[in-house]
């Protein structure tokens, strides 16, 4: 069995021997595609492919087929953050999204499988990205940690930033060996113990959230800036400012070495590499190894020790190895196959052991960690005066969202008004960078159900755009003192049109401060009509708090805050786990029929159109 | 057809001209979807009916080669036809005067008798709901203003704010008549309230006007204000010789009189009495004046009289109102209806009005009495941004401010580009 995925050097033939017959797909090609394309194996002249090659860098001509999955899997990745959740288009929200989502916008999110594994031990609930996680180990098992070597676009992003940046800066290089090598099997013994005591650590470090994080934090305000004018981008917080730091030091780290972060520190890769325990290839050596080392100089991932023996769970099968060997020495295949095998070497490999007390240490204080955070929240949850961030629609209950939101802000990204953004430390640790509805910035907009849609972990509910129309964030209510009609400052219905034009119809008139005749009656038109917000209708997509915040404080400067502003908290939203809201909607509208046909039957003789007595 | 599949199909059966299709087609369309609807302002439109709402109409207009979806509030549509019946809207374009729904006496008095009878289409799905503190018996109202506690005052405040509400209030107030059955007062009471929801809330006028007489034929008859309403009524039903024998019953005059007998068609009568009307309260009979011609498109007059109601030191006790009304109506007049660009110097005029986020400034060049240009110079919206391009657009394309915002529906910044520019031209008129 063979997987050889790499363009082996090109060899001349040697006279008197016969050349290996080409394979079908070569032949064919040959056939069809003009002849300058492909090399001359007799004059050992190298064809127009392997010259753009060449001219691409020694990577591409050496796993051409690895660096092109690769490209491929970071233009889609920016497709998906930048075209298909950031360009928003034009309502209804749902129908643009949904029209260009041909692959799912977080399938870079559902591909790592530390997301759901960790989202599925910190929430104890299956999440359905589970099944990518198995897919793509299944895929392990055959190419072992091909993810990270083909398709993690951070991996992709990093390797640009060594070729860039990272190759020119010699003064902070550090060697090949060190107290770091394994920290990546410590943090994901971390992250799975925080994990299995009910937090979510895995957000912070694992590579996918990390890296659309880091994208959704700079390049999409950017993009929002430069598409439809700098006034709607919402400004970054300091916590943000953190987020987009530690990103980059995730790139600095390249200074140290080559993809320093994907060979030490990621643990989505270590997730991978204890994987490759099962796997059914790896990289061979056969006997004709002529021990030049280019193979070792040319591992990015230093999976082949100075004896020239492969490290499996370092290896991720990119083959850049296998096209730089000068005598076609190196394959891959069957984990079980048997080569003719090289020479032993002498030479020592100074490895490091994994460390039971790197195990232990990252083990304990994770639960350390996670015990602190948690008691701070329990303690926030006694404390009154603490005002609970709106989350947003079909968000589940508060316990589990932070237990299952990843932190990944692909919901900031794909939220058409901004009136998503992130949190920093007003809810604890636990619920830094998590989405919360900003309703003073913008309103949820009732023809977009976006955020759930490309939540990976389902920590807010993917809901059709019907069903998240009724699902409540939160409640309005009407600070009746500021409200300007309320105590006859001036009249003001922004909020209630804003409603209505929503189509929730959840606000409605009363008039305050009637004036009245000589005769006591009320003068037509006198006094003003004052917001009262219907609870029973009420969403709490905070379209009137926008709008109030945008004319009155902002604009106008007659108010401090917004008159109307958005609660959250029990009886103010629903946060189902699951079942349906259009249900829970259906049942309330039952039961206050109920309730008020018991008042109708003390009426129901009385209740007619024409009483008898007038007809 | 999924795309690959089109290869599949024969090429012969694709490529075949077909030249009669067309014609049919043609002339199917024209059969099966012959709409039409009618505007207040006399412009009519071919195509579909879209969609219909209890506000605007959605109308695919047919023009040339192709079509275009409008949307118009209901207000200013007089009559749709579709499938060749013509319906009539009721509103304020669709008045009898302007369709000509005519009734004789006998047929008002039937249609009355038998909506009177019957209950509305709302009733069984309206459930009956009030606060529980309210006091359905007519108290008389003492203390502070309270909507949850005196029934007249929960009908001002809360039914009344609220059109959509109407029929609630309407379902209470039928409630209450039971309540009230033994005292004679307040039964009469119920009816007149009846009666004003029916008629000012719902649009109802058999059933307002069949409360009214209810009531009329209680003891001490109507008062000036309930008799314009059944007035208003008998007109809307379609018998101005009824309407007219109500109005003219009587020698005290108030705007509402004035503003029928306008609406009537009878502008000369409906100026007379704005005049007695001036003689007390100047500001009241002016504006009265000024509204009477405006309906009657006699822009000039109804501008020299809103001038005057401006002009005015002192009048009646809501003379500020009056004034403020008087300015907002001259506004619109002068930019919507007698729009004279000939009035407008060469210039450059700038104005605001609130959008969604923040003040819109529209900047509008008037050159040889042509609006040349409509720019957005300020703003601070981040939405429906194609307003900007759209609302200019269409501006100068009919060099004027009217259907322009029936195209593209309500939104908030369209209106206030649109406003803006209005006040800006009108400002500017001489």
């Amino acid at each position: 069995m063979h997987l050889n995925l790499f363009l082996p050097a090109l060899e001349r033939s040697q006279r008197g021997t016969a050349d290996e017959p080409p394979g079908a797909i070569l032949r064919a090609a040959r056939a069809l595609l003009p002849s300058a394309l492909f090399s001359d194996p007799r004059s050992g002249r190298p064809g127009l492919l392997r010259r753009i090659l060449k001219a691409l860098g020694p990577t591409w001509l050496a796993a051409p087929l690895r660096r092109l999955t690769q490209t491929v899997c970071l233009l889609l990745f920016f497709v998906l953050l930048l075209y298909v959740v950031g360009a928003h288009g034009s309502p209804p929200f749902a129908q643009a999204r949904e029209a260009k989502e041909i692959i799912p916008a977080e399938f870079f999110l559902m591909l790592d499988p530390l997301v759901s594994i960790s989202t599925a031990l910190a929430a104890r609930v299956w999440v359905w990205s589970l099944v990518w996680a198995g897919v793509i180990l299944l895929i392990s098992v055959v190419i072992p940690r091909g993810f990270c070597g083909y398709a993690c676009p951070l991996g992709t992003l990093i390797d640009l930033f060594d070729f860039a940046l990272g190759r020119r800066m010699a003064r902070f290089k550090v060697e090949r060996r060190g107290w770091w090598v394994h920290l990546r099997y410590y943090l994901l013994t971390g992250v799975l113990m925080a994990a299995l005591c009910g937090v979510l650590l895995s957000g912070f470090v694992a590579a996918m959230p990390l890296l659309t994080r880091g994208m959704a934090y700079t390049l999409g305000p950017l993009q929002l800036g430069l598409v439809e004018g700098w006034h709607v981008v919402p400004a970054l917080s300091a916590w943000q400012y953190l987020s987009i730091v530690l990103f980059l030091a995730v790139l600095a780290l390249g200074f140290l070495r080559p993809r320093f972060w994907c060979r030490y520190v990621c643990p989505t890769g270590a997730v991978f590499s204890v994987a490759t325990l099962l796997r059914l290839t790896e990289r061979k050596v056969t006997s004709s190894c002529i021990q030049c080392g280019r193979c070792v100089e040319a591992c990015p991932f230093d999976a082949i020790k100075a004896d020239f023996t492969t490290r499996p769970a370092e290896c991720t099968f990119c083959q850049t190895c296998g096209g730089v060997c000068p005598v076609g020495a190196i394959t891959f295949g069957g984990r079980w196959d048997t080569v003719a095998p090289r020479p032993e070497s002498p030479r020592p490999t100074e490895e490091i052991g994994l460390s039971r007390r790197g195990f232990l240490t990252a083990g304990l204080a994770s639960v350390a960690i996670a015990a602190g955070l948690r008691a701070s929240a329990v303690s926030r949850s006694l404390n009154t005066s603490w005002v609970r961030p709106v989350r947003p629609p079909g968000s589940v209950p508060e316990e589990m969202f932070l237990r299952a939101c990843i932190r990944c802000g692909e919901c900031l990204q794909a939220c058409p008004t901004k009136a998503l953004q992130p949190m920093g430390l007003e809810s604890g640790l636990l619920g830094l960078w998590t989405p919360r509805a900003v309703a003073d910035w913008a309103g949820c907009d009732p023809t977009c159900n976006n955020c759930g849609q490309v939540c990976p972990t389902g920590a807010i509910r993917a809901l059709p755009p019907e069903e998240k129309r009724v699902a409540r964030m939160g409640l309005a209510v009407v600070n009746q003192r500021t409200c300007l009609p309320h105590p006859g400052r001036e009249p003001c219905q922004m909020c209630v049109d804003q409603c209505r034009d929503a189509g929730y119809k959840a606000i409605e008139f009363l008039r305050v401060h009637v004036e009245l005749d000589e005769y006591g009656l009320p003068v037509e038109d006198s006094g003003f009509l004052a917001p009262v917000v219907v609870a029973e209708k009420c969403v709490g997509c905070g379209l009137c708090q926008s709008r109030c915040y945008a004319i009155n404080v902002a604009e106008r400067r007659v108010l401090s805050r917004s008159a109307v502003q958005v609660v959250a908290g029990p009886g103010k939203e629903d946060r189902l786990m699951r079942g349906s809201y259009l249900k829970l909607r259906e049942e309330e509208r039952r039961a206050r029929e109920q309730a008020q046909r018991s008042l109708r039957q003390e009426s129901d003789s009385t209740d007619t159109y024409l009483p008898d007595f007038l007809r | 057809m999924r795309f690959w599949a089109r290869w599949l199909v024969p090429v012969t059966t694709v490529g075949r001209p077909r030249a009669w299709i067309v014609p049919v087609v043609l002339l199917l369309s024209v059969a099966v979807l012959g709409d039409e609807i009618e505007l207040v302002s006399g412009k009519r439109y071919q195509g579909e009916v879209v969609k219909e709402t209890a506000e605007r109409i959605t109308f695919k207009v047919h023009r040339g080669g192709g079509s275009a979806t409008m949307t118009f509030p209901v207000e200013k549509v007089r009559a749709i036809t579709v499938a060749g019946q013509r319906r009539e809207l009721v509103g304020a374009g669709a008045a009898p005067a302007a369709g000509g729904t005519m009734r004789s006496k006998a047929e008002v008095e039937a249609l009355i008798a038998e909506a009177g009878s019957t209950p509305p289409d709302w009733w069984d799905s309206t459930p009956l709901e009030y606060p529980k503190t309210l006091d359905l018996t007519w108290t008389k109202p003492t203390g502070p203003w309270n909507p949850q506690r005196n029934l007249g005052q929960y009908l001002f405040s809360v039914i009344d704010a609220n059109p959509n509400k109407g029929p609630s209030g309407a379902r209470l107030l039928h409630y209450t008549l039971t309540v009230n059955k033994d005292r004679p007062d307040k039964l009469k009471q119920s009816m007149l309230q009846l009666g004003h929801v029916y008629v000012d809330v719902l649009e109802d006028y058999a059933r307002g006007a069949f409360w009214l007489r209810k009531a009329e034929g209680m003891a001490g008859g109507l008062q000036l204000n309930w008799r314009v309403k059944l007035a208003l009524c008998y007109w809307k039903l379609g018998s101005k010789q009824m309407a007219a024998e109500v109005l003219s019953r009587h020698r005290v005059v108030n705007p509402a009189v004035i503003k029928l007998w306008s609406d009537m068609g009878e502008l000369q009568k409906a100026v007379s009495l704005a005049e007695i009307l001036a003689r007390r309260y100047p500001d009241l009979g002016s504006l009265a004046a000024a509204d009477a011609y405006r309906f009657h498109r006699r822009y000039r007059e109804a501008e020299a009289h809103y001038q005057k109601v401006l002009s005015l030191n002192q009048g009646s006790g809501a003379l500020k109102r009056n004034k403020e009304r008087a300015q907002a109506n001259l506004q619109a007049l002068k930019a919507f209806e007698a729009l004279d660009l000939t009035r407008v110097p060469d210039g450059t005029y700038r104005s605001k009005c609130m959008g969604f986020r923040g003040e819109i400034t529209v900047e509008v060049t008037v050159k040889d009495a042509r609006i040349e240009s409509v720019k957005i110079a300020d703003h601070r919206e981040d939405r429906a941004l194609s307003a900007f391009v759209a609302i200019p657009r269409r501006i100068v394309e009919k060099q004027g401010l009217n259907d322009v915002d029936a195209v593209t529906g309500a939104t908030v910044t369209a209106h206030a580009v649109l406003n803006a520019t209005a006040k800006a031209l009108a400002a500017a008129m001489k």
